[in-house]
């Protein structure tokens, strides 16, 4: 267990009747990449926050290392925070944003210049370092603000948001580079964010948040693959919700039939099920359990949506030689395997 | 802020014991009630005169490029930088009957009598119309300038005549601009008591005056300190009048 | 074009004409030799030379430019500390209103309010009453344009200066100050320009020994139309405008950083 850098346990915290964060746990490891993900309002931000210095919790703790975070000024915590608005000094020149955290320690004038330039060298600013930050694009306020940000060396860099600001193309370019930093410099990074895509690409694990809770913790393969509950497998991709009723080996639905699967949750309790577009086999029928109403090419693929007879939607991924026209009549087959009860 | 709840203790309450209304019936005589009408009559007026004038102003400046904007309106603000005494001084020197706007009349034949301007109501209202213009104009400008272009031009382009989508348009969509340049006007105005005693004379009697000779020459503080009262109320139930009027405006448009 | 842009033509040139032709009539006739300022003699700068041997001009006029250093200096310290500190307490509605409220109050009624409080804690009226005064007034308009400044701050800038391992003095003068500056400056600029021009308030809270330069102006006009007061006034206009530019130029350099 002494591989976990930072612990949390049991965190909570309100802000007037708001609760933010209810009894949340969680273990980051050394060198992760843990992201943390949820709508907004779900009480991310605010443990990135408290995690900062910038908020303290009700009751809970924070360990890094085994010892109390929480106890450590804000000032002088090995954590430092990406700001989502970048926040970089207007007023100050690249070099001096860089440079800031350093000079706020005890090295001398040319170690905290070394230091910086090797940074600045490291990410690749070399030619903007005279410059004001608002005479830079975007992705190179971006960079700024994380060279900033890693200055100090921290054990932990938080990201707010960090490629919500970005358009598509840099967005990619930049997600590249986080990861080689984070491997150049060997910090552990917890990013925050909202955007699926954005978790699932750049973090080795994630923590999906609901309403102040902690709804899973996991890889992104096994939060796609295997959702333990309803709100993980609406958030992560796109997934078919049906409502069924559970029998003893499975679950019965008006148009997929009974289902036999490998677990049982006792009979005639209502249940939801998740099946994934790709996992869907669609065959035409004269009478079938739907009827197509829409088909979409895209790509490599068509994007089929069926109207079942119980009026649910369902998304099929289909081949995009597949002869299926909108107003045909569909059955649906499936695996039983690729389904998820709740 | 200390100062400030000092002030607000010291100001009515301080000097006024034992509180007593007596101060209050005084200033209902007759006299003095003439003298609060004819300052409402001769503020009013100025802001009247001011809007009169400053809304055509504000309209052909916000209809210019960018760049004449600013430049009319740094022109426009310029003469308020300067110390009010000197602009009041500036109209004794234009409208003595030895000053400039009597010479060039007479110069041109169509007088041979000085005519009497100084030291009337109308000089006062010129005078304060001339400090307190500024005051007008900036709002009503700012209000004008965020008005979408397209609206007017769709009014015209409805087949609105210039003035049907003024009325119409630009008017009632400038009009908290319009209500804030009353205020900002009609507020200084009332308490001056500068220009009325240089360009009204000491005819012109406005409750500024009667607050200025009852506290450095009667000496009657409480009394002063009753009109200041007075003055203050009118100017409350006048703003509050504006944010509500403008709010009402506000949700209509 | 519609005829009605050709009528707010004429009103806005008549404007214009209105709002400058009293101030340049004194300009011109500051350069007239007569000693009755309403005949014209001929051109030259005579009573230019006088005025620095007034003496109850010159020495009011220090006394001005006195008053407004020390209100400008007092008006930026409390004014800033209250915009940050009602920023801090994120205050509402209440604190600002009450804070700016010497802007928006009449200056007869500031003056007699603050007249009746220095004599209830019996302070004799004198320079020191005016520079209160004016430093009330000031601050009321430091505080309105510092807090403006203050509402369009990114508050995620003071907080990287926390995480990055700042105090909060550092902060307070590496970050927060340096933002404001364009603020600073205006608000200095206003208040040394408010206090400058003055009159009504000083009129009520100074003694009769230590005129400010407006008082003096004040009572000569009221003497009838002198040729000192045309050059008084084009003195102070020209000032008046060297600090309006003055203070754009910065302002535009300020914003610029």
């Amino acid at each position: 267990m002494s591989e976990d850098l930072l612990k949390v346990r049991n965190l909570t915290k309100k802000f007037g009747t708001i609760t933010a964060l209810n009894n949340v746990s969680l273990e980051i490891k050394n060198n992760e990449m843990f992201a943390l993900l949820g709508p907004s309002g779900c009480g991310k931000t605010t443990l990135l926050r408290i995690i900062a210095g910038f908020e303290y919790p009700d009751s809970g703790q924070v360990l890094i290392n085994d010892s109390d975070l929480l106890s450590i000024p804000t000032r002088t915590r090995p954590v430092n925070l990406m700001f989502q608005s970048y926040a970089l000094f207007p007023h100050m020149d690249i070099f001096s944003n860089i440079s800031y955290g350093l000079t706020n320690t005890s090295f001398t004038k040319e170690e905290i210049n070394n230091q910086t330039n090797e940074i600045i060298e490291k990410i690749g600013l070399g030619e903007h370092v005279k410059k004001k930050p608002n005479q830079l694009s975007g992705g190179q306020q971006q960079r700024v603000a994380l060279a900033r940000a890693i200055a100090r060396k921290p054990k932990i860099l938080l990201l707010d948001e960090p490629l919500s600001a970005l358009d598509k193309k840099i967005r990619q370019e930049m997600q590249v580079e986080l990861k080689r930093i984070q491997h150049e410099f060997g910090i552990t990074f917890i990013i925050v964010t909202h955007d699926q895509d954005e978790a699932i690409s750049l973090a080795n694990r994630i923590a999906v948040f609901d309403k102040g809770e902690i709804k899973q913790i996991s890889t992104p393969q096994e939060l796609y693959e295997n959702p333990t509950n309803e709100f993980v497998a609406n958030f992560i991709g796109e997934g078919n919700i049906l409502k069924a009723t559970s029998t003893n080996f499975g679950f019965e639905h008006p148009c997929l039939g009974k289902v036999n699967i490998s677990h049982s949750m006792g009979a005639g309790k209502s249940v939801t099920i998740l099946i994934r577009p790709e996992s869907i086999i669609l065959s035409p029928a004269t009478t079938g359990a739907g009827q197509i109403t829409d088909a979409v090419f895209a790509g490599a693929k068509k994007n089929i949506t069926i109207k079942l007879t119980t009026n649910e939607i369902v998304r099929v991924y289909a081949d995009k030689s597949a002869n299926l026209e909108v107003g045909s009549h569909v059955n649906l087959s499936f695996n039983p395997q690729d389904v998820r009860v709740f | 802020m200390l100062f400030m709840s000092v002030l607000t203790a010291g100001r009515f309450g301080g000097v006024n014991t034992p509180i007593n209304f007596d101060n209050f019936s005084r200033a209902t005589d007759s006299i003095f009630v003439q003298v609060i009408l004819n300052s409402l009559l001769i503020a009013g007026a100025t802001a009247i005169l001011s809007l009169l004038i400053g809304f055509p102003t504000a309209l052909f400046i916000s209809r210019l490029s960018r760049k004449w904007q600013i430049i009319l309106i740094v022109a426009i603000i310029l003469p308020y930088w300067t110390n009010f005494l000197v602009r009041t001084y500036a109209w004794l020197v234009l409208l003595n009957n030895e000053g400039i706007i009597n010479k060039f009349l007479r110069n041109i034949g169509l007088i041979d009598k000085p005519i009497e301007m100084l030291y009337t109501s109308g000089a006062v209202i010129v005078g304060m119309t001339y400090l307190y213009l500024p005051l007008m104009i900036l709002p009503i400008y700012a209000a004008l300038e965020k008005i979408d272009k397209n609206l007017t031009e769709a009014a015209y382009d409805l087949g609105s005549s210039a003035w049907k989508s003024l009325r119409t348009v630009s008017i009632p969509l400038a009009m908290p601009g319009i209500l804030i340049g009353l205020i900002f006007v009609f507020v200084p105005s009332l308490g001056n008591f500068v220009v009325p005693e240089l360009l009204g004379g000491g005819k012109t009697v406005m409750i500024g005056n009667l607050v200025r000779d009852q506290f450095l020459k009667a000496r009657d503080w409480p009394f002063g300190a009753t009109f200041a009262l007075i003055l203050t109320l009118i100017l409350v139930i006048l703003i509050s009048l504006q944010s509500y009027v403008s709010k009402r405006v506000n949700i209509n448009a | 074009m519609p005829k009605k842009i050709n009528l707010s033509l004429i009103i806005t040139l008549v404007v214009l004409v209105f709002l400058y032709l009293p101030i340049m009539t004194v300009v011109g006739l500051s350069f007239n030799t007569s000693s009755n300022s309403l005949i014209w003699k001929g051109f030259g700068f005579d009573w230019y030379q006088n005025i620095w041997t007034n003496e109850p001009i010159i020495s009011s006029f220090q006394r001005t430019i006195f008053v407004a250093l020390v209100t400008t200096f007092f008006s930026l310290l409390i004014g800033t500390t209250i915009s940050i500190g009602l920023n801090k307490m994120k205050a509402g509605g209440f604190l600002r209103t009450f804070s700016t409220a010497p802007a928006i109050v009449p200056d007869l009624v500031l003056a007699i309010g603050l007249l009746t409080t220095f004599s209830t804690i019996s302070l004799s009226l004198n320079l020191r009453t005016v520079i209160i005064s004016h430093t009330v007034f000031c601050t009321a308009f430091v505080v309105a344009i510092v807090l403006a400044r203050i509402g369009l701050m990114d508050p995620s800038i003071e907080e990287a200066s926390t995480d990055l391992g700042a105090g909060p003095f550092k902060t307070l003068f590496k970050v927060t100050i340096p933002q404001l500056m364009p603020a600073l400056i205006a608000g200095a600029v206003l208040s040394f320009t408010l206090s400058m021009d003055e009159f009504v308030i000083a009129f009520f809270t100074n003694g009769p020994e230590t005129p400010t330069l407006p008082m003096v102006i004040y009572s000569m006009i009221r003497f009838g139309v002198t040729p000192e007061i045309n050059v008084l006034g084009t003195l102070l206009l020209a000032i008046s405008f060297v600090g309006v530019i003055l203070a754009q130029r910065i302002g535009k350099v300020a914003d610029s950083i």
